[in-house]
């Protein structure tokens, strides 16, 4: 993460813009490659020493801000630890017993006062049984510039410039109020991975659409009483989640500097930022692939229409429709795919279908998935447990059941 | 997006610094109160958490089917394993209080016992208490005091800690963070030092949180920004006041105070006034003014562009630890501790650089942010008994932290807020008997340093050998 001070931006009107790195300069690969092997290097060394050959290599340049960005973003994959011949604590502990038999100890001595420093830490040297030196070296290596690095998580130069542009863009982002997603015709698996680095974020989003379009807006429970930048960190850790998706535009209000002055944020998936968060693709299940194949095959009245249609399920949770099963009459039955979740998960969908859920929303399950007929027979016409294949007449004839002309 | 819901049960739920009703949305017809807002992002009613106590009473006096799922704090059954009685002003601050329906703002000085305050609203209330204090050794100093006080499990969120007990003590910084997690967890949220409270992003900190009940300790409640207005809204009025000149004497000790003006070596002066020349000459040719508030955000953003602004950035802060903690210093100080060799002396300075510089050069114990919960708890309550005769220390004791009785103060350098300054006052300020307390402010002539110690000395604390306005019912 770049803290405030690291941040560079260029402002265009209403507009900020971070100030990307060239990935391709060889001059800042070097520089990249130089601050990475200072911190390889330093592995074993104090903390102190490193910040001081850090100074070096960044010098008074007026680019020294892409590069303490660049020490910065190494130093979040380091780890700093105390290790000390002597316990630092049990040492000033005598240090401070002895002194003050004999407080203050004098700088040079005189009559009235003929002991100092030194020979205090030279009585408890002795009585330790070590050098003068290493009492001196333990007394405060507790101290952050004390620290040790003990571990670095190695990366390459190049990675690192690609870290460092994703950084800016959401260290931008920390200022943000609110933030608006356009995703063109988006796939329903993608949108549900979506939504669920919304929740696991703790963000809310609201949908809106425009044919296959959606635009979806994100901001925090919060945002409605009061504007501010309190979900900014979370939508700057959530912006990896969206660097996995398609065909996007993205566009962020923005509280800029100590005046909070109103500012916009624009991003695409044209942008050159890679995500570094897993993706679990769109590829298609067995499962799903067959009941594709299946319905195409069959002369059936309801056709299977892929969707994306997000499902608001009580206050805090969010399901993605996966088909919609259309009647030329006009009626509409939808269909969830609940894939491999756990029994709770599963148990929750189908409470808050119960509680919340459309009375035309089918969820489809494996039998495999540990959850039994009990489970759910008030609402039975809804749920649509199958044993290894999900079959097209059964979920047709639970669209006569449930279908509502929309 | 929403559908019609199947419920006819209402349901209140915490969510992320909220409540959320769970109902139709006409509300089966019902005006609701005007924190009740129309969330349309997910198609039900959502209100800030603070307001939890007026819409779970609007509830329930509606009669309609409800379940709240949002409180999730517990009854509790504290006792105080030390027999106190309240003195008169912290009876009348509590009853105050209560009165106020357990919302609100007490104003004491400090060193007057507002931890005590704290307990007796405890004991009051007797639900899940979360305390909230600045700093962590604050946060230390409250988790000593509720484990020896309750004799109970007391849990730490801050300062590398993250134990929820039904006592819990945390930052501000982690209250912030944690607070549309934990926010329905606590009945009672104890603000300590609360005029911190009003900052932009601390004020989270109090409206995600339910607990009905709320309490505000502090000195001062002064803020240049006059924000500690908002405070009304998320934990109440002012319901006590009393200020350290009503109070001095009585309950807290005289003290005298001395300015020690020095002159820095020579050569030190010398590189003061080189540093100083580089960085006024920038700030000239830059046009950068520092008489409004903007001034020191234009020196920081002008400064970072140019490897002239870079070294003129450097002059400064060279000039300034140069005022601050020069050798010439170091050598006043160890005259003054010979003078009170016999005495319990406490160090301020500002910076973490001299503190430890003076715990080398004098190995005396130190405490500042980075000193370990134990190791302080442990150097503290050795300066107590004496065992340690001196302890230098940073800004992190700035406020509220309970020193033991000391009897001399030396100020080695600071900054210019009030408050501030009152508030280490405060601290050397405990009453004993036969004891007249002394504040040293050890100040550099001709530095920058000067003009700050001026200021200081505008404030009320200052003043006490004016003689103080008669207060009829503190002789009650």
């Amino acid at each position: 993460m770049l803290t405030t001070d690291l941040i560079r931006v260029s402002q265009k009107g209403e507009s900020i813009e971070p100030r990307y790195i060239k990935l391709d300069k060889p001059k800042l690969l070097a520089k990249a490659e130089r601050l990475i092997e200072a911190y390889r290097s330093h592995v074993g060394n104090p903390r102190g020493v490193l910040e001081e050959e850090l100074k070096d290599i960044i010098g008074d340049g007026t680019d020294f801000l892409v590069q303490r960005g660049l020490a910065k973003l190494l130093a979040d994959r380091s780890n700093f630890v105390v290790i000390s011949p002597l316990s630092p604590v049990e040492l000033r502990r005598k240090v401070f017993e002895a002194t003050a038999q004999v407080h203050p100890v004098a700088q040079i001595p005189d009559l009235h006062h003929q002991t100092t420093r030194e020979d205090v830490l030279r009585g408890v040297a002795e009585e330790l049984g070590v050098t003068f030196e290493a009492v001196e070296a333990s007394l405060y290596a507790d101290l952050q510039d004390a620290y040790i690095l003990e571990t670095f998580e190695e990366i390459e130069p190049e990675a690192l410039l690609h870290r460092y542009n994703l950084a800016l863009a959401q260290a931008v982002l920390f200022r943000a109020s609110r933030m608006q997603v356009w995703l063109r015709n988006p796939d329903a698996k993608r949108l549900k991975q979506l939504m669920r680095y919304v929740k696991f974020f703790r963000l809310i989003a609201a949908a809106e659409y425009e044919g296959d379009d959606v635009l979806i807006t994100i901001d925090g429970p919060m945002s409605m009483f009061r504007f501010g930048q309190k979900y900014g960190l979370q939508m700057a850790s959530f912006l990896p989640a969206l660097l996995l998706c398609e065909s996007w535009t993205m566009r962020a209000e923005l509280l800029w500097d100590e005046r909070r002055e109103p500012r916009v944020f624009y991003l695409d998936s044209d942008c050159a930022l890679k995500s570094h968060y897993p993706d679990k693709g769109v590829y298609l299940t067995d499962e799903e692939e067959h009941l594709r194949k299946r319905w195409g095959q069959l002369k059936l009245e309801w056709d299977l229409v892929p969707s994306s249609r997000m499902l608001r399920m009580g206050s805090r949770d969010v399901a993605v429709v996966d088909y919609r099963l259309v009647h030329p009459d006009g009626r509409e039955a939808w269909l969830e795919l609940l894939g491999f979740w756990h029994r709770e998960s599963l148990l929750r969908r189908i409470e808050q279908i119960r509680e919340y859920g459309p009375s035309h929303l089918i969820v489809a399950l494996s039998s495999k998935m540990r959850v039994s007929e009990d489970d759910f027979s008030d609402i039975s016409d809804q749920v649509y447990l199958y044993k290894d294949v999900m079959h097209p007449k059964r979920l047709a004839e639970r669209a006569e059941e449930v279908a509502q002309k929309l | 997006m929403q559908e019609k819901t199947r419920q006819s049960v209402w349901k209140l739920l915490f969510d992320g610094g909220t409540i959320v009703l769970e109902a139709p949305q006409d509300l089966g017809g019902a005006t609701p109160p005007p924190e009740l807002k129309w969330d349309e992002r997910i198609g039900f009613h959502r209100a800030r958490a603070v307001d939890y106590r007026r819409i779970r009473t609007w509830v329930h006096r509606l009669g309609v089917e409800y379940v709240d799922e949002a409180e999730l704090y517990n009854r509790l059954e504290l006792h105080s394993h030390f027999k106190r009685e309240p003195r008169p002003y912290q009876e009348e601050g509590i009853a105050a209080w209560k009165a106020a329906g357990k919302r609100g703002l007490i104003l004491l000085p400090t060193g007057t016992g507002k931890s005590f305050v704290a307990e007796l609203a405890m004991m009051e209330t007797q639900r899940s208490t979360l305390i909230v204090a600045p700093t962590i050794d604050l946060m230390n100093q409250w988790y000593e005091i509720l484990s020896s006080s309750f004799q109970c499990a007391v849990g730490l969120l801050g300062g590398g800690y993250h134990e929820i007990e039904d006592l819990t003590v945390s930052t501000y910084d982690s209250a912030y963070l944690h607070m549309e997690r934990l926010g329905s967890r606590f009945g009672l949220i104890i603000f300590d030092e609360v005029h911190h409270l009003p900052g932009p992003s601390y004020m989270y900190a109090a409206e995600c949180c339910i607990a009905p009940f709320r309490l505000g300790l502090t000195a001062t409640l002064e803020r240049p920004d006059g924000r500690h207005q908002l405070l009304d809204d998320v934990v109440g009025p002012v319901v006590y006041h009393r200020s350290i000149r009503e109070l001095a004497g009585q309950y807290l000790a005289e003290y005298d105070v001395e300015k020690i003006t020095i002159e820095l070596d020579p050569e030190e002066f010398a590189e003061y006034t080189e540093a100083r020349e580089i960085y006024r000459s920038f700030v000239r040719e830059k046009g950068i003014r520092f008489g409004g508030p903007q001034g020191w955000g234009q020196f920081v953003s002008v400064s970072s562009r140019s490897a002239a602004g870079r070294r003129a950035m450097k002059a400064y802060q060279a000039a300034r630890r140069l005022a601050l903690s020069a050798p010439s210093k170091l050598r006043d100080l160890e005259g003054l501790l010979r003078q009170h060799k016999k005495d319990r002396v406490i160090i301020f300075t500002n910076d973490n650089d001299s503190v430890y510089r003076i715990s080398q050069r004098f190995l005396i114990p130190a405490i500042t942010h980075q000193t370990d919960a134990k190791e302080r708890k442990e150097i503290l309550s050795r300066f107590n008994e004496g065992t340690y005769p001196c302890l230098v220390t940073s800004r992190v004791l700035n406020e509220g932290v309970n020193v033991p009785d000391v009897n001399v103060g030396i100020i080695l350098s600071g900054t210019g807020s009030v408050r501030e300054h009152v508030q280490r006052l405060g601290r050397i300020l405990r009453k004993q008997p036969e004891k007249r307390a002394i504040l040293y402010e050890v100040v550099t002539a001709n530095t920058v340093e000067q003009y700050v110690s001026e200021r200081r000395r505008e404030h009320d604390a200052y003043r006490l050998d004016e003689e103080p306005e008669p207060e009829p019912d503190m002789e009650d």
